[in-house]
């Protein structure tokens, strides 16, 4: 068993690996080594920041209890490391047709069999940039948030 | 009256060091000069995941020494008998502008 976050995860990882065109490339759960430029372009997924908050309004009810059942808003990172070519096309716009599998994939597949309330909702998506001798690179980090509902007292429970 | 402090030890500097092997020739157009080559590993994507992993290459040759020098100049750097054309992705004075560092890239 783990839990719901974890299976979100797991799902989001799935949908972006389940009919990839040749082009995606192999999306990676939380990368653990340093990529070098050969190895790019590299799609990870990864947990970026998940915020519990109650069902029901504790200043109105004036509970301090949360209740059987809590609200979870998780952020996937889909992160994207592209290398511009030789050729001249630039490393961002090497990135967007990942970042369109992305979106397709994730917030396209609906509610990952109801484990959230509704489909991933797209956030936002932040460039960067560096230069070196091997050519110009960008890192897009795409922000795509989760809504879902867990037992307050087991997070493992959907709820 | 010499524009920076030290400036014109340089070619002297250099000349040492081209005795010892330890220079590179830096060719733009028909000019040929004496410089000093720099070659690191550097990372950068600071974050939450692993940095990406990349080479840095830069010669070092004294300011102003390389007429048309400016960043997309193609420049060929010899090592030894082995000569690599590059291009130029910035050029940086330094110190009290005597020197400046060429960061390099493959066409």
């Amino acid at each position: 068993m783990s839990s719901i976050r974890e299976q979100i995860v797991e799902a989001a990882v799935d949908a972006l690996t389940t009919d990839r065109p040749a082009e995606i490339p192999e999306p990676v759960r939380t990368r653990l080594v340093s990529p070098r430029a050969a190895q790019l372009p590299a799609l990870t997924v990864y947990q970026g920041r998940e915020v519990v908050s109650p069902m029901r309004d504790e200043k109105a009810e004036e509970r301090s209890s949360r209740g059987a059942v809590v609200r979870r808003a998780l952020d996937l990172q889909i992160e994207v490391v592209t290398l511009a070519t030789k050729s001249g096309d630039p490393a961002d716009k090497l990135a967007d047709p990942i970042l369109c599998w992305a979106v397709k994939s994730i917030v396209g597949s609906g509610t990952f069999n109801k484990l959230l309330n509704d489909p991933a909702d797209e956030a936002g998506t932040l460039f960067d940039y560096e230069q070196s001798k091997e050519g110009s690179f960008c890192r897009a980090t795409m922000t795509v948030r989760c809504h879902y509902q867990s037992k307050t007292d087991d997070a493992e429970l959907i709820a | 009256m010499s524009g920076f402090l030290g400036e014109s030890d340089i070619d002297a500097m250099l000349a040492d060091l081209a005795e010892a092997d330890s220079t590179v020739e830096v060719t733009l157009g028909a000019t040929t000069v004496t410089g000093l080559f720099d070659r690191a590993a550097v990372q950068f994507f600071d974050g939450d995941m692993p940095t990406v992993i990349s080479e840095s290459e830069a010669v070092h040759v004294r300011a102003g020494s390389l007429p048309g020098l400016e960043p997309g100049a193609s420049i060929t750097i010899t090592i030894g008998t082995t000569s690599t054309t590059y291009s130029v992705l910035r050029v940086l004075k330094y110190g009290d502008g005597a020197m400046e560092r060429i960061a390099l890239t493959t066409p």
